[in-house]
């Protein structure tokens, strides 16, 4: 019998796709109908897959009337993004991938515990149920296995800090508060396959001798909830869990609650503030007990690994860093959305083989690693693989997966005071440094945005970011300079030209820009006219066209609608 | 364990944190702000970082533990530095007056809002006293200063601002003032020559008198108070307040005053240098300046305004016919009033701007106004009418009209074409501003091109002479006010004691509201609007005398009327907040991270407590106190980032919480932010007693600091933890001690150490909250008030 899946994750879910599979339900025929995770395509949402026999088939871009003429037969080929027979206008997408974590994601029913099981699931556990603790953990470092919430650390020694640990309760905790501005990998793999994570944590749990955990998830990922909370019921049901207790806990938010021991605070019911280590989780974590604490993809990579074995996960990857690695790419890409490759794949591959290459075609100019505590790689080191080693290399980190590309036409001044407002307004404000300096930190990227920059504003940034990361408490803290510290350090001409020229060469900020009328180029078609919404621009039909400064409010409509590229900006 | 702590090994125990181990060793000081003793460390401030060899970052010590080997730095340069960007940028988001604004406004520094509560509480010697320990001459400056002072004052921006000085001037009215000499230190047997006893030399006398020194006044006239005595009138300033206060200078410093004594005639400064450690050179500007029209220094009938001034004030002679009085200034004023008291049947004031632009006391103008004195604006001398024998006829005028403003500010007088006018008049007095004369001093004295004392700047008091210094009119800005002199004679006693003792004072840090913004009326206390009082006059057909003293004090409903208007801007706790004291270690340059501050209204509503939010350093210690103490804490953080402050939940005011009223929140505080509601009028950081006792409330006799101020007693804790009882009614207080129905009888539990559970027979909540009203304590409603909602403390006891 044919099978239709539509893509219900919340990013298909946003894009219509709550109405497609509401048409298809509407409109029953002689298929089977189901919803499924984010395969990753997140650039042709809302997606449709046809399986039929062995074939499979997505669309994209589908309609709820397009839907019901593609469930009755029809093969628009236009919308046609990928086949298992090649076809498809973005067949190589998935192609390009080494889905390991997403095996699952795109593929099954994500509230079918059947559809897991269909597929391996839970049999790691049941293997693991027959290993030592010992040696579970022995396989887990063997595997080479490295946090994948951005720090990297080896988790197999993390567990056995938290198996050594003296105490009877201890904690399993999994951090799926993703915060990351552009991140949704944990979004997509728990709504994906929730199933493996609460495996991977069993399995964990296992390891270390935990009876009690905690799934610490933002609010804002309802669907997230609802499928983790969905599993755990399933799992308990089936007699998977074996006394091991998982429980959701949802954050209200806070960006810094995805700092661990902020995170055991908020779990405890009290304010969400980092404390200092040591004492590390393992030895007093969560009500002061010793604790695991891993990233939802750390707890997905590990069922595979029990199952596939340790030499099949060091195939992948480098020698320090084995594995895959989610990668979560927005911004100025034409294919945006998720990506899974091997570690060590370099950045490139990531941003023209998956993504496709820049929006517009126009100049690829720097990819933002690692979100607000990361940094930005220029094109020039755009052949750095992503690994543990050669990212911090850079001056970024790894990070969760955000992957945020940018093109000319972004101001790194601008992109550094964008992701430093977001940590001034995510900071818990314990910390004098962190709380006060990035505080003084934005005000001076804004008024350098504003045309107000001083020569010693440069010197300022540097000094003040270096002494913040040497006085802060928490990961938050000691990384919020990183934006700053390393757009300085490969754009510092466009943080000079903001200062001294009172020029952005980028062209985007507001301040220090200006629109005029090429009047070589200008055929006076009116649209200019008509898309400003403040009636700065004017002119006759077939007449040069011009811009009234006074007026203009630099929204750069005008520009954008410019047919013949008549309207300059400088 | 062993660690090696500033090149020292020293034995640490494990688990210890560096912070600990250095201060069980004593091997520095390390400073922090957040840091309690009872509690996990917090580790918010970053004051306390020290370099640990190896680590890539600095090391916060009060929470990072030992270990075996470790190699620590508390005090390297990029220690330092760090802690030096950490106070500075908690500095940069605490908009806080340190001082009242008064006092930063006053040029002498008096602690204004201290002796406005001292005054509000009726101590009024103890108020007296607190104005000398900055200004010897209080009740000269309670009639003639210009109050610089009041035009900082907050209170403007609601109704008026407070009159300060006529507080003042009502002080030294009282009886005893001038009975009780403050201590001197033991002599130092150094002698300083002070040339001259204006204010400047008095003021630098009683100080160096004061700090054990032997100060000669050398005076060349034949009594002391120079100008205060020969250029302000007795009707302003009668002589016999001046002489109250000479006294009282000559008696507290030791000082003697050799009378016609003049410097260049009678004795030399050369010889003055090899018989004393220091001379001050204060012999003021006696000096009036030229108009600079011809024949004025040769006629007959045209004087300067100090001449005039001084000849009057030794030998009176009566006037008559017009008299004219050209400048805008004080002098001017004064001597166009002496001239109508001397007798002249008509005065004039010429002065080439309007009365705005008058340089006077505003107050002087409307006083000679209503004595009849007239004011001829926008006018100017150009020459002089005389007769062939160089006698005074008339002055020749030319009209003026105003142009773009100068330098100053003020629009400047451009004359008219056409316009000249003769006055026919018997005496012309120009009292366009004075200068020193430095005549018969040492000839390698560096001088201005104003002919006044080089002494590098207007506050500088050093000469290019070693061993001699400056002050007053004749110092670097030349003449100037009452006040300014007072600081100058200060500024030199202390450059003085500092030469001759090798001791320097260190400027004391003190952070300003109008650094950034002064508050406007929305983030000042709320306040009823109630007009200042004012001082009263003498009615005009009344003063026709010089020995009518026109301004009338106020009383002392008044006064205490007038203390309570003070909205005590400057902290309570300037003396030992520890945020202060070590920006003032530290060194702060406030430049560098000006920035946004958060800004807000004091929270008043607490019945026993204030609670600033601007003085917060986010250190938490008062939310862990009270956490620790009760089970449902009064305060925790809310908001994020920049925007974080400590605030009760759900953002109610302090006074609607469960808080108990225990006050312990206050004792941690490193700054004002939280600081008890003095039970007593008038807030300020005034000079206390310390007494260490025990409470005696109850058996467990908690260690107290009793706090002895003038006013009164309050308890703070001395290392311990004080129940709402114990704080707000320290012993002596009323004994509430009454027998209740056990279940609504306090509890008091000992901490787990001590396995005792003790029940103490304590005041049922009723018997509790009348005797706090008799206390005059305000209570609001059930469970909010603090002195009976304390149901439950627990307390540890070592």
């Amino acid at each position: 019998m044919r099978k239709l899946l539509v893509g219900t994750g919340t990013c298909g879910l946003s894009a219509g796709a709550g109405k497609v599979i509401e048409a298809l339900r509407n409109n029953p025929g002689e298929y089977e109908l189901s919803g499924t995770g984010c395969i990753g395509m997140c650039f042709v949402e809302p997606l449709l897959e046809v399986r039929d026999g062995d074939s499979r088939r997505i669309y994209g871009e589908v309609t709820p009337e397009m839907a019901l003429e593609i469930a009755s037969g029809a093969d628009p080929a236009d919308h046609l993004v990928w086949s298992d027979d090649g076809r498809g206008s973005h067949a190589d997408f998935l192609e390009k991938q080494d889905r390991l974590v997403l095996r699952n994601c795109g593929i099954i029913n994500p509230d079918s515990m059947d559809d897991y099981i269909a597929r391996g699931g839970y049999e790691a556990l049941r293997m693991a149920r027959e290993m030592t603790p010992v040696e579970i953990i022995q396989l887990i470092k063997d595997s080479g296995l490295r946090g994948r919430g951005g720090a990297g650390f080896p988790t197999g020694m993390k567990w056995s800090f938290a198996a050594s640990a003296a105490g009877e309760d201890k904690y399993i905790i999994c951090n799926a508060d993703e915060g990351d501005p552009g991140a949704f990998m944990d979004r997509s793999i728990i709504e994906g396959d929730p199933h493996a994570v609460i495996e991977g944590m069993l399995i964990a749990a296992r390891a270390i001798g935990a009876a009690n955990g905690y799934i610490y998830c933002r609010a804002e990922y309802p669907l997230a909830v609802k499928r983790l909370e969905n599993a755990i019921a399933q799992a308990e049901e089936r007699g998977f869990a074996q006394g091991v207790h998982l429980k959701v806990k949802m954050g209200a938010g806070a960006f810094v609650c995805g700092e661990e021991t902020a995170l055991f605070r908020s779990i405890e019911g009290k304010r969400g503030m980092p404390t200092f280590r040591p004492p590390y989780p393992a030895e007093k974590g969560l009500f002061s007990k010793p604790t695991n604490n891993n990233n939802v993809e750390t707890y997905a990579c590990v069922p595979w690994i029990v199952r596939n074995g340790v030499k099949a996960f060091r195939e992948r990857g480098t020698e320090k860093s084995p594995g895959t690695k989610v990668f979560a790419l927005a911004g100025k890409v034409k294919r945006g959305g998720l990506a899974e490759v091997a570690m060590g794949t370099p950045i490139r591959h990531l941003v023209f083989g998956i993504g496709g290459g820049i929006k517009k075609d126009k100049a690829f100019k720097a990819v933002q690693m690692g979100g607000p505590s990361g940094g930005c790689i220029p094109e020039h080191l755009a052949d750095t693989p992503v690994d543990f080693e050669s990212i911090p290399a850079t001056g970024a980190i790894m990070g969760s997966g955000g992957m945020v590309v940018m093109d000319e036409t972004s101001c790194m001044v601008d992109i550094a005071r964008f992701f430093l407002s977001f940590t001034c307004d995510e900071s818990c404000g314990k910390c004098t440094f962190c709380r006060v300096g990035n505080r003084r930190l934005l005000e001076t990227l804004e008024r350098i945005t504003a045309g107000e920059g001083r020569e010693e504003d440069i010197p300022f940034l540097e000094t003040l970011g270096r002494q913040i990361i040497d006085g802060s408490l928490c990961g938050l803290g000691q990384t919020a300079p990183n934006p700053i510290l390393t757009t300085l350090r490969y754009f510092r001409n466009e943080y000079e030209a903001h200062i001294l020229e009172k020029k952005c060469p980028a062209g985007s900020c507001r301040a220090l820009i200006k629109f005029a009328v090429n009047p070589e180029t200008c055929r006076g078609c009116t649209l200019c006219a008509k898309a400003c919404p403040v009636n700065a621009v004017s002119g006759q039909r077939g007449q040069v066209h011009s811009i009234d400064d006074h007026k203009c409010t630099k929204c750069g409509a005008c520009y954008d609608a410019c047919p013949f590229d008549a309207i300059i900006r400088e | 364990m062993k660690v090696t702590i500033n090149g020292a090994a020293v034995e640490a125990k494990p688990g210890s944190t560096i912070l600990d181990t250095v201060r069980e060793h004593g091997l520095d000081t390390i400073p922090t702000l957040c840091h309690m003793k009872d509690t996990e460390p917090f580790t918010s401030c970053f004051v306390c970082v020290v370099e640990v060899e190896g680590r890539r970052n600095l090391a916060p010590a009060c929470s990072t533990p030992v270990s075996e080997g470790m190699v620590i730095n508390t005090n390297s340069s990029r220690v330092r530095a760090a802690r030096r960007t950490a106070l500075e940028l908690l500095l940069s988001n605490h908009w806080a007056d340190c001082v009242s604004p008064c006092l930063t406004g006053c040029p002498g520094n008096v602690d204004i809002q201290g002796y406005l509560a001292l005054a509000a509480q009726g101590k009024y010697a103890e108020a007296v006293e607190l104005i000398r320990e900055r200004n010897p001459l209080p009740a000269v400056c309670g009639r003639v200063c210009v109050r610089a002072c009041e035009d900082q004052c907050y209170r403007a921006e609601i109704d008026e601002c407070v009159s300060i000085n006529w507080v003042k001037r009502f002080l030294m009215e009282q009886e005893g003032v001038y009975d009780t000499l403050p201590p001197r230190a033991e002599p130092s047997g150094r002698k300083v020559a002070i040339v001259g006893s204006g204010p400047a030399g008095l003021t630098a006398a009683y100080f160096l008198g004061l700090w054990g020194h032997e100060p000669v006044i050398i005076e060349a006239m034949e009594k002391a108070g120079g100008m205060l005595r020969y250029g302000i009138p007795e009707y302003r300033l009668p002589d016999e307040a001046l002489d109250r206060e000479i006294d009282f200078i000559k008696k507290a410093s030791g000082c003697e005053i050799r009378l016609n004594t003049r410097v260049g005639q009678d004795v030399t400064l050369a010889e003055l240098r090899k018989t004393h450690d220091a001379v001050l050179l204060s012999p003021g500007a006696w000096s009036g300046k030229a108009m600079r029209v011809e024949g004025e220094s040769d006629t007959v009938g045209v004087v300067t305004g100090a001449d005039f001034l001084v000849a009057n004030a030794l030998n009176r002679s009566a006037l008559k016919g017009t008299v004219v009085v050209v400048g805008g200034g004080n002098t001017a004023m004064d001597a166009a009033r002496t001239a109508w008291r001397l007798g002249a049947d008509r005065v004039i004031i010429l002065y080439r701007r309007t009365r705005l632009e008058m340089p006077c006391d505003s107050l002087e103008i409307e006083e000679a106004l209503e004595e009849g004195i007239e004011l001829m604006e926008l006018a100017a001398p150009v020459g002089i009418e005389r007769t062939s024998d160089k006698v005074l006829k008339g002055l020749r005028c030319i009209r003026m009209t105003l142009g773009e403003p100068d330098a100053s500010g003020r629009r400047s007088p451009v004359p008219m074409d056409d316009s000249e006018f003769i006055l026919d008049c018997d005496l012309v007095v120009s009292a366009i501003g004075q200068e020193p004369l430095l005549t018969g001093l040492n000839e390698e004295l560096r001088v201005t091109r104003w002919n006044t004392i080089d002494t590098g700047s207007d506050t500088g008091v050093e000469t290019n002479l070693a061993g001699v210094f400056a002050a007053g009119d004749a110092g670097y800005h030349g003449p100037t006010v009452v006040i300014d002199s007072i600081r100058d004679g200060r500024n030199a006693a202390e450059a003085i004691h500092g030469h001759l003792t090798g001791v320097r004072k260190k400027t004391p840090f003190r952070a300003s509201k109008g650094f950034w913004e002064k508050p406007g009326r929305d983030l000042l206390p709320e306040r009823e609007e109630k007009p200042a009082n004012q001082q009263g006059a003498v009615h005009a057909g009344q003063r026709r005398s010089m020995d009518v003293e026109v301004a009338l004090p106020i009383d002392a409903a008044q006064c205490s009327d007038e203390a309570a208007r003070c909205l005590s801007c400057g902290c309570v706790r300037y003396d030992d907040c520890d945020l202060r004291l070590l920006c003032e270690e530290y060194g702060m340059d406030m430049d560098r991270f000006r920035g946004k501050t958060a800004r807000e209204r004091v929270d008043e509503s607490h019945t026993l407590m204030v609670y600033d939010a601007n003085k917060c350093i986010l250190c938490g210690k008062c939310i862990r106190t009270c956490t620790f103490i009760l089970q449902k804490p009064a305060l925790g953080f809310v908001g994020r980032g920049f925007e974080t402050r400590v605030r009760p939940a759900m953002d109610l005011p302090f006074g609607e919480t469960d808080c108990t009223g225990c006050g312990n929140c206050t004792d941690v505080c490193p700054t004002a932010a939280v600081s008890v509601k003095l039970p007593w009028p008038g807030r300020a950081c005034l000079h206390h007693d310390d007494e260490d006792a025990l409470c005696d409330i109850c058996s467990l006799k908690c260690p107290v600091t009793l706090r002895h101020y003038s006013a009164g007693t309050i308890a703070v804790g001395r290392d311990s933890y004080l129940c709402p009882r114990g704080r707000f009614q320290t012993p002596g207080g009323p004994d509430i001690r009454v027998e209740g129905n056990p279940d609504e009888a306090d509890v008091i539990v000992l901490s787990p150490g001590d396995r005792r559970w003790l029940e103490l027979e304590f005041t049922p909540m009723a018997a509790r909250v009348k005797a706090a009203e008799s206390r005059g304590v305000r209570v609001v409603g059930a469970g909010s008030s603090a002195p009976v909602a304390g149901r439950v403390c627990r307390l540890t006891r070592k």
